[in-house]
């Protein structure tokens, strides 16, 4: 692959780019998620000289601090143990990239960063997922609270369903959550299907869009023009996250779809989130170099005409007709649903609490846990959210969440369950209240 | 920017120090206003002409109303915070640096200055004017004037390798000294550290090194497993290392060591 120009080349958009490749960090010695990931990204992009292009930025990751952590997540026991410090560095590479976007630096930013944080959802007992925080939630709750970006967006274009995004946004009328990725009926983590579509006060505002596997670029860019764009329009986001997983692609070695670098440039062009954030993608010698190389290339507005596996010619294969179909249909459906507001309402009342039951396995850590979740219906806010939660490693824990701009019935009822809690059976009682900012636990046996 | 930098008004009127110079200070023979200028007129200098200076800062004076003294004082306070932006700059540089591991983010070393010292020429003059812009206690060593001259001369000659080892497909490289080589699937770091020594100090004693013996930095040590499936490939090992910058055992310093 050869950039035309090399160094000479001038950015039509500021980009900045946070990297972190976490060169002494790894899940274990041969698992996907292991040091040389971005190793060979790294090479590629100082090959095709993107650092020297004028416009491209490069900025130096800081830790995140616990109360990042605490904005969005109920960590068990507690956080020191469920992250390590690459966690933490992962999670404030992602907030120095949104530093640089919202103090207007630059005008995108791409977070280059492992480990990952899609799976990791609103509770942590352990890794799920190759995943212990969810970096986009933490960024995007930030940028909430340090720049007032109240509408976000998040479009997940990992190949895995981003169900950790999902129960972190679930009940959050102000987060459109996106997420795109091969059909749960044939992929970890199994999830993701039209009918998830948000909690009682969110209903609509997460969508999710199954692909069939063997997708390729046709697919891809015909959702995205079709579906995604117009959702975007409609939403009016005041940022735009992208999870950018890139296991998509025809040589990733844990999926199955038919997706190329010059496929993600293209996705990337039209999308034009304000933030990208890697995600998966384990082809990290022959997918990983030159799908980030496009994505940095699109963000800045570079042509990225050029940019192409070595095998592409050998190994790529354009979209079957069936599949085209297939996707066609699909959209259609989706379209109806979430674009003329045809999908099925809960129908519930102002002030009725709603209850769901769920059972979550971690399949990093091999544990299994068990959540009782109540949401008070709300017009005005996203409603007081409580969760009881037992874990196979023995926690038994309340967290209740208050979200931002609460209600003042909504307030009651989070600092009522909370008492109620602290008075109750659990090891550790926690109230996470977004309208005070503040983070409080109690163990009361 | 020295004491010969031509100091001009720029389009808003601000005073402007270099960066061209336009040949020598007023004071001396020259045609247009340099710093230099100001330092005599100020008496702080006692070379040339002190007249002609002060007449170089009337023709900087926009207003015509400025004493001589206030505009040479406004020119030295131009240069220093122009000095002193590009010293911050320089710091912020250092210290957003993108490291790439968890053991250099957690090593976070941030250099906070809490002297200067100034040397070049016109050091002793501008010291003072460096130090306020800064907000740091300011010193000029003896010699001031070619203390860069006699850093260059005493310090020692230094050179820098990488190493890169790919035990999968059997090849090493050292693109600095034209080194490419086959290797054993067994090849080590250990063995590759050894390797990318002995060429360095090769390296060199080729472009003059003579101390013995060679004292060297190893500035990047990274053994990455290359996988295919799920089991080990191979070993990539890349290395970098260079003779640690310093001063020739020779020299011995006459004078307070900075």
């Amino acid at each position: 692959m050869e950039v035309p120009g090399g160094s000479h080349m001038k950015a039509l958009r500021r980009t900045g780019l946070v990297f972190f490749p976490a060169y002494d960090w790894a899940i274990s010695p041969t698992h996907p998620e292991r040091e040389e990931r971005l190793l060979y990204t790294q090479d590629q992009v100082l090959e095709e000289g993107l650092l020297d292009v004028d416009g491209v930025v490069e900025y130096r990751v800081r830790p995140a601090g616990m109360e990042d952590i605490q904005r969005v997540h109920f960590c068990v026991p507690d956080e020191s143990a469920v992250t390590t410090e690459s966690h933490l560095i992962s999670a404030g590479g992602c907030l120095v990239a949104a530093d640089a976007v919202l103090k207007g630096e630059v005008e995108s930013a791409f977070a280059l960063v492992r480990p990952p944080g899609h799976h990791a959802m609103r509770v942590v007992h352990g890794n799920r997922g190759f995943c212990n925080i969810n970096i986009e939630a933490i960024m995007a709750e930030y940028a909430r609270d340090t720049y007032g970006a109240e509408k976000i967006a998040v479009v997940d274009t990992d190949c895995h369903h981003g169900d950790g995004s999902q129960d972190i946004f679930w009940h959050d009328p102000d987060t459109l959550f996106i997420s795109i990725h091969q059909d749960g009926r044939t992929l970890y983590p199994g999830s993701g299907f039209p009918d998830e579509l948000g909690g009682p006060n969110a209903e609509g505002k997460t969508i999710n869009i199954p692909l069939p596997p063997q997708t390729g670029e046709k697919g891809f860019l015909y959702v995205l023009e079709e579906l995604i764009m117009p959702l975007l329009d409609q939403f009016k986001p005041d940022l735009v996250i992208n999870s950018a997983g890139q296991d998509n692609h025809f040589n990733d070695p844990i999926t199955h779809m038919n997706f190329s670098a010059r496929g993600y440039a293209a996705l990337n062009a039209r999308l034009k989130p304000d933030i990208a954030v890697l995600e998966g993608g384990y082809a990290v010698e022959n997918a990983l170099p030159y799908v980030n190389v496009g994505i940095i290339m699109a963000m800045a507005g570079l042509d990225t005409s050029c940019v192409k596996e070595p095998n592409y010619e050998q190994d790529y294969r354009p979209q079957r007709d069936d599949i085209t179909h297939y996707i066609e249909r699909q959209v259609a459906e989706l379209k109806a649903l979430f674009l003329k507001g045809e999908f099925k309402k809960g129908g519930h009342k102002p002030g009725e609490v709603v209850r769901r039951t769920r059972d979550i396995y971690y399949d990093t850590d091999g544990i299994r846990e068990s959540q009782q979740e109540k949401i008070r219906c709300c017009k005005a806010c996203g409603g007081a959210l409580a969760i009881e939660s037992a874990s196979s490693k023995g926690y038994h824990i309340l967290a209740v969440h208050i979200p931002r701009r609460a209600c003042g019935p909504c307030r009651e009822q989070g600092r009522s369950w909370f008492d109620e809690g602290c008075g109750g059976r659990f090891d550790r009682v926690y109230l996470q209240d977004r309208t005070a900012s503040t983070y409080e636990t109690r163990s009361p046996i | 920017m020295g004491g010969d930098s031509e100091v001009r008004r720029g389009t808003a009127g601000e005073l402007r120090v270099g960066p061209a110079r336009k040949g020598p200070p007023v004071a001396l023979g020259g045609t247009v206003a340099t710093p230099t200028d100001a330092m005599i007129a100020l008496d702080l200098l006692r070379v040339g002409h002190p007249e002609a200076a002060r007449d170089s800062m009337k023709s900087l004076d926009s207003s015509g109303g400025q004493e001589p003294k206030s505009t040479a004082l406004h020119i030295l306070e131009t240069m220093a915070n122009t000095v002193a932006d590009a010293a911050r700059a320089f710091l912020k540089h250092i210290n957003s640096r993108p490291v790439y591991t968890i053991h250099e983010v957690l090593q976070e070393q941030k250099i906070v200055p809490d002297a200067v010292v100034v040397i070049g020429g016109p050091a002793q003059q501008i010291a003072p004017f460096i130090g306020r812009a800064l907000g740091l206690p300011c010193r000029v060593p003896d010699h001031s004037g070619v203390a860069n001259a006699v850093g260059a001369a005493v310090a020692r000659v230094t050179a820098e390798i990488t190493l890169q080892a790919d035990t999968q497909r059997g090849a090493l490289v050292i693109p600095e000294a034209g080194v490419d080589r086959k290797i054993p699937f067994r090849f080590t770091l250990r063995e590759a550290m050894d390797l990318a020594r002995e060429v360095l100090q090769e390296q060199a004693r080729k472009i003059g090194a003579e101390q013995e013996p060679l004292e060297i930095s190893v500035t990047e040590q990274q053994v990455f497993n290359m996988v295919r499936g799920f089991s080990r490939a191979g070993q990539n090992i890349r290395l970098r290392l260079s003779i640690t910058p310093g001063i020739i055992g020779e020299w011995k310093c006459p004078g307070e060591a900075i």
